[in-house]
């Protein structure tokens, strides 16, 4: 196989996890580091052995040797460097939010389609083996029809007034921050388990720290909790700390989720329950190594990830034995193998989302806003 | 940090975990993998990308840019292979067990001490973030005096008759299946968790199956396929698949433990449960992201791996934040990146497993089978 050499822009939280997903597919080589803070950007970039820093991401992108870049910028540049990507004809992975509106989230997918080039954005719970056993059972009929889905993602890392992060800038995050940041990857995942997706919702947003103290310092993304007392100024807060969110799926059924930010306790817990005519299915995601399937005429099951267990569509997802519980890291690594392969030319096609599916992502949350403002069901504007 | 370069011998299971993990370091590169099926180590090359094959690791051994080995061969060769590797004046990572007898192990840790080179045994599990955790605990005393230690390791991939490995035969594996597989990583995370030391065991074995069918082809360890050929032919096992140990340590604090090959459902069920003066630490190694800690006087507490809630000593073993699981390959990652650090020169001293720790999981291990066999307490001659 011949090596690919890739760009990562962004040396924040997910920056770095990109690289590490890539690195275990053997064949990709990543041979830069962007990043807006010229200091930061060399220092991650010698720290994670990547031989060139950048603090212009057009600067990376007159590289020709480069072929596919990753977006790790914070989501109020994804636009313009999605696009600048593209433009200069190199392949694009773009972390979530594709865009901060439909509109551009719209003219990305346009773009996108008449590039021709590979498009993908990172919704790596998609890639846990257990997600793709739970959608292969969905899909080979054993869950049977869906009556109804529901569920939470639940964090604690916003949880006090002195919690502070980009993400709580609707200028740099967006206008919405809970239901954007994991309502998101929330929706995706059982749309994508189901095969069924969200065409109304009906939303109720709350933040519930209406002004935080904000640090000096920038924080990156779930370090925040590290930090001790200092020097804070007040700042108001106006994105959503909560919210809870009805919906209807195409097929009829109904559902409900709930994000949060401030539940603590809860790490990164994104938990759904699908309930079907012939079973149901349920997945703690902070266990991602156990399905629980329900019944009412005999017991419930716990399925352990084993590969032996997997249906054939799952099990190439599974690159450990059971018990051999794969994590967090093992998502993104499945999500990029099977979008690289498409990049070398690969004919099997397998799946990964792309620019499409990230473009749904913006569309729900703009209805789910608009539908908390407006106090009435919203349909999501495809 | 300089690029090291790196070769694995083995291309069974572990093999090519060593090759992922490696490469997550970002600062290693694997040249060269070694087997000796031609066809099976060329076809494991190209898949993962490695440059070079050997058939005949002693050729690999006079490939001057190999600075490090891993030892990933089968047990009977881990002695020849070990003691050629350090002979080559290449550091060394060997799998367990360090070799097959004490008279060999002992020779080992000579040898390596004689050479002063780099030499490491892949304890893994001891690398789990929560695992580092439980061991900080104990070192700051908020566990107190080790009264006693209770627990397990099952598996279920050899619960059938029609299971075959090579880890059942004598003149491969050594002298013990699932006490020497099984036990020693048991016993080695027990003891580097309290800092306490087995001096005395009381062993029980048994072989369920005495008589096993074995199809022609080979399994991996942990064979994703069930095989559904009808050519067996019978062997005879003389090795242990499932045993209850009873420990003594050197402070008189008593313990207990299981190993199984036979275990219906369980997949790798690695639990420990420690019983200090101040608390109690459990921890069930298939959901290594939780930590029960067990009090009198108060509720019990579930500590999830979160970096902002792990002690100094433990957090640099966790790479992502709270509710992102890390997984079985983030253990030998960790391991690695210490060894490799000292490799590069780094003063740190980061400690890592050495071939003194393979050495007493041998001799814990002799000492098990000669107990078991005059069926009384046997001293653990280290």
């Amino acid at each position: 196989m011949r090596t690919i050499k890739a760009a990562v822009i962004g040396a924040g939280f997910i920056g770095p996890a990109h690289v590490e997903a890539l690195r275990r597919l053997g064949f990709v080589e990543v041979a830069a580091l962007v990043d807006a803070d010229r200091a930061r950007a060399e220092q991650k970039a010698a720290a994670l052995s990547i031989r060139q820093a950048y603090q212009d991401y057009r600067e990376m992108l007159a590289d020709p040797e480069i072929e596919v870049v990753h977006n790790c910028s914070p989501n109020n540049v994804h636009f313009e460097i999605n696009s600048a990507i593209l433009q200069s004809g190199k392949h694009c992975v773009s972390e979530k939010p594709l865009a901060m509106t439909s509109e551009e989230a719209r003219r990305l997918v346009e773009l996108a389609k008449k590039t021709g080039l590979v498009n993908a954005v990172d919704f790596n719970y998609r890639f846990y083996p257990l997600v793709q056993q739970a959608k292969a059972m969905c899909e080979a009929g054993e869950v049977g029809e869906v009556y109804s889905v529901h569920g939470s993602y639940l964090q604690d890392w916003l949880y006090l007034d002195t919690d502070y992060n980009w993400r709580l800038q609707p200028e740099v995050s967006g206008a919405s921050r809970a239901v954007a940041d994991i309502g998101s990857h929330w929706c995706d995942l059982v749309q994508f388990v189901t095969g069924r997706r969200i065409v109304e919702v009906m939303a109720d947003l709350v933040t519930v720290h209406k002004s935080r103290k904000r640090p000096k310092g920038e924080i990156e993304t779930y370090a925040g909790k590290l930090l001790g007392p200092g020097d804070y100024e007040e700042v108001p807060i106006n994105t959503e700390d909560y919210a809870s969110v009805l919906f209807t799926l195409d097929n009829g059924a109904h559902g409900a989720f709930t994000v949060c930010q401030v539940a603590a306790g809860r790490k990164n817990r994104l938990y759904y329950e699908v309930d079907g005519s012939k079973c149901a299915l349920a997945a703690d995601l902070e266990q991602p190594n156990e399905l629980w399937v329900g019944y009412r005429e005999k017991a419930n099951e716990v399925i352990i990830k084993d590969p032996s267990l997997l249906r054939p569509e799952a099990r190439p997802y599974a690159h450990y034995p059971g018990g051999h519980p794969e994590g967090y890291p093992d998502g993104p690594k499945n999500l990029f193998n099977n979008v690289y392969l498409k990049v070398m030319g690969d004919t099997a096609a397998l799946p990964y989302p792309t620019f499409e599916d990230g473009y749904r992502a913006v569309a729900i949350v703009e209805a789910v806003l608009e539908s908390s403002r407006a106090r009435r069901w919203t349909k999501v504007a495809y | 940090m300089r690029t090291i370069k790196a070769a694995v011998i083995g291309t069974g299971f572990v093999g090519p975990a060593h090759v992922e993990a490696l490469r997550r370091l970002g600062f290693v590169e694997v040249v060269a993998l070694a087997g000796r099926n031609k066809e099976r180590t060329e076809s494991k090359a190209t898949e993962l990308s490695i440059p070079r094959v050997y058939t005949d690791y002693r050729k690999l051994l006079k490939d001057p840019e190999v600075e490090v080995v891993h030892n990933c061969s089968t047990n009977n060769v881990h002695f020849t292979i070990n003691a050629a590797i350090l002979k080559a004046g290449k550091h060394c990572i060997s799998e367990k067990p360090l070799a097959t007898t004490t008279a060999h192990s002992r020779a080992l840790v000579k040898l390596a001490k004689g050479t002063g080179l780099v030499n490491a045994v892949n304890f893994n599990y001891r690398f789990y973030p929560l695992s580092m955790q439980a061991k900080a605990m104990v070192e700051a005393g908020e566990f107190g005096e080790l009264y006693a230690a209770t627990g397990c390791y099952l598996q279920d991939w050899l619960c059938w008759e029609t299971d075959y490995s090579w880890r059942l035969d004598r003149r491969i594996s050594g002298v013990s299946s699932a006490v020497a597989d099984l036990g020693s990583h048991w016993c080695d995370l027990v003891q580097f968790i309290t800092g306490r030391r087995i001096v005395a065991v009381l062993g029980d074995l048994q072989t369920t199956f005495k008589v096993r069918k074995r199809p022609k082809v080979t399994a991996e360890a942990f064979a994703v396929d069930t095989l559904t050929s009808k050519d067996y032919e019978r062997v005879k096992i003389g090795l242990d698949d499932f045993a209850n140990v009873l420990v003594r340590f050197h402070n008189g604090a008593r313990g207990v433990f299981s190993v199984s090959q036979v275990s219906h459902g369980r997949k790798n069920y690695l639990h420990y449960e420690l019983d200090g003066a101040k608390c109690s630490l459990g921890a069930d190694l298939e959901q290594p992201n939780e930590l029960w800690v067990g009090h009198r006087e108060k509720a019990n507490e579930v500590l999830i791996k979160d970096p902002s809630l792990l002690k100094a000593q433990a957090r640099p073993y966790a790479h992502y934040p709270g509710g992102h699981p890390e997984g079985y390959p983030d253990g030998p990652k960790n391991l690695f990146r210490n060894a490799y650090l000292k490799i590069a020169g780094d003063k740190k001293a980061l400690p890592f497993p050495t071939f003194e720790d393979g050495h007493r999981a041998v001799a814990i291990v002799e000492a098990v089978v000669a107990s078991a066999r005059a069926r009384q307490w046997t001293k653990v001659a280290y």
